[in-house]
């Protein structure tokens, strides 16, 4: 597989608090990497560099291994890169498929093309199972719709990366698994990376190929998902003991 | 031929269900019932003459209406529109001679003094990020003593040729307030039809989300102000040749009249949902209202009572599409 994303030492101070030190990872095509961590840990800080919403003090990015800086979202998606958060950034009182090319509109001679964004973006959400009459306004979806037309968008338009931000929070049980299947679909027909942040390891570990914990700012684990399991990574998220220390104290259990 | 008409007439239906579903909707019934009164109580209402004379006077604040809705629309709010359009009286009455050349000359200084006026609203809210209810305040302030400065009282001169063909028509049958007001509706269809158009609604709908889908927000809040300039532009011109002067206090009415009819046309004051079409139908309704108090010989003290009234009134019909949805996702 391809690598991707390779972050080095990306570093973030807010005055004298490190919210993320020296995090280095790298992520492939096709691969889903569940980000886990507590409140404080450093997840949004990291989602926030990639997604170009402030650039790091120190650390660098390389996309394909060609460093990149953003310094704008748009910049971060002109290269590829796609998030979900988790609530989601649709405007509620425009329709579904205005919605899906919100920045990114289909223009004919300086005017609209809605007719082709209209097709266009129902066929985009067909692909991942969701068949849906894209003229219908935002404000009359569920959460778990709202949540997929932003998976669709995401899919349509990433190239290299596709971050979500706790997709399934605040969801029934029956849009979690909708949700889940939707984010397999997505790696089936795109050769994208995926980010799933979570604070749920019910819902990441039937769904993530690696797991990263970040603890205070600090990456503590980075694990094949097959090798972890859900005890080893509540230990992680809630106790301050880095991959390797945690191999030698189990000598002690 | 039967299914040809059964299908028009299911189309038909289709449409006004989807109708009824906008935000414009319940003003829009205000406005058939405040039609069918002026009716009633003005039995040559729809008599050419009287509908001429009823644009004369509600033209002008459609176009500021329309103005304001942009705006609001991207969540900002305009308390200077009406200084504004004084403003620009002033400027073009100080400025107009019997030339025809020279009106034409004021007339594109007119519009590009609203131009201004705009970009400097817009760029505090946009670029130096102050409040639009303070810095619009503010600004209202500078263009009033702008205005006195130009013109301690009302004057100037507007050549009578030019404030007569306010009063004529176009091509025989249509009054020249209306062939203004058509091309504002021109200009604004035009404009609707931009991507830019449709960043000030997700602008005014979710400020963080347009930022995230890469949209410049300060800009388009920049850009709102300078669409809705073209609108203020043919609003003060419309009121010049109303009035035949230069007055800084001639639209000092607009501001609030042009929020009221905004409010009424069911365009949210949050931003982001209803339409200008909303904003035209509002400032109808300010008109037909005034026509009523006017025929019904209501004293003119009770102008503000009445329209106070009718914006609760509107507010409470606008809520009916919401309550609505609401139980439709419930049951």
């Amino acid at each position: 597989m391809k690598e991707i994303i390779r972050a080095e030492n990306l570093t973030k101070r807010y005055d004298s608090v490190a919210a993320l030190n020296k995090v280095s990872f790298v992520t492939h095509e096709k691969e889903i990497i569940g980000l886990v961590g507590d409140n404080g840990a450093g997840k949004s800080t990291l989602l926030n560099i990639l997604v170009g919403l402030f650039p790091p003090d120190e650390g660098k990015i390389y996309i394909y291994g060609k460093e990149v800086k953003f310094s704008s979202p748009g910049d971060a998606r002109k290269k590829g890169i796609e998030i979900v958060y988790q609530f989601e950034n649709l405007v509620e009182g425009m329709n579904i498929y205005k919605n899906f090319f919100m920045g990114r509109e289909i223009i004919n001679r300086g005017v609209l093309n809605n007719k082709i964004m209209h097709k266009k973006s129902e066929e985009a959400l067909e692909k991942i199972g969701i068949i849906r009459d894209s003229n219908q306004l935002v404000e009359g979806l569920s959460g778990g719709q709202r949540q997929a037309v932003a998976l669709g968008r995401a899919f349509y338009f990433g190239k290299n990366v596709l971050l979500l931000d706790e997709p399934t929070t605040g969801l029934s049980l029956k849009e979690v698994d909708k949700t889940l299947e939707r984010i397999r679909l997505i790696r089936e027909n795109a050769p994208m990376s995926i980010i799933f942040v979570t604070h749920n390891l019910q819902h990441i570990m039937p769904i993530a190929d690696r797991i990263i914990v970040l603890y205070h700012g600090e990456k503590v684990l980075d694990k094949k998902t097959e090798h972890t399991d859900i005890g080893e990574l509540t230990k992680m998220i809630t106790t301050r003991i880095k991959e390797e220390e945690h191999i030698d104290r189990t000598k002690y259990i | 031929m039967k299914n040809s008409i059964s299908r028009k007439s299911l189309a038909a239906k289709k449409l006004l269900i989807g109708y009824s579903k906008d935000p414009s909707f319940p003003s829009f019934v205000a406005l058939v019932l405040l039609i069918i009164i002026n009716v009633s109580i003005q039995p040559n209402f729809f008599s050419y003459s009287t509908i001429k004379s009823n644009f004369m006077t509600f033209t002008p604040l459609i176009l500021a209406s329309m103005a304001q809705g942009i705006i609001i629309l991207s969540g900002s709010l305009d308390l200077s529109i009406g200084a504004g359009m004084s403003l620009l009286t002033c400027i073009m009455a100080s400025m107009m001679t019997d030339s025809i050349i020279n009106v034409i000359l004021v007339v594109l200084v007119g519009i590009i003094s609203a131009a201004v006026i705009c970009l400097f609203n817009g760029s505090i809210i946009g670029f130096v990020r102050i409040p639009p209810l303070i810095s619009t305040f503010a600004t209202s302030a500078i263009f009033f003593g702008l205005s006195l400065t130009i013109m301690p009282l009302p004057g100037g001169y507007v050549p009578k040729y030019f404030y007569k063909w306010y009063r004529g028509d176009v091509l025989g049958f249509i009054p020249v307030p209306i062939f203004i007001l058509l091309i504002g509706i021109g200009i604004w269809l035009i404009i609707k039809r931009t991507a830019a158009y449709r960043y000030i609604y997700a602008v005014g709908g979710n400020e963080d989300g347009a930022y995230s889908s890469g949209i410049n927000v300060a800009r388009i809040k920049v850009m709102a102000f300078l669409m809705a300039s073209f609108f203020i532009a043919l609003g003060g011109l419309c009121l010049l040749l109303s009035t035949a002067i230069g007055d800084p206090r001639a639209g000092n009415a607009y501001t609030l009249n042009s929020i009221a009819a905004v409010v009424i046309g069911g365009i949210s004051l949050k931003g982001g949902k209803g339409s200008i079409a909303g904003a035209i139908i509002g400032a109808l309704i300010l008109g037909l209202l005034i026509n009523i108090i006017f025929f019904m010989h209501i004293s003119s003290l009770y102008q503000n009572f009445a329209r106070g009234m009718i914006i609760i009134i509107a507010l409470s019909l606008a809520t009916i599409p919401k309550l609505r949805e609401t139980r439709d996702k419930i049951l």
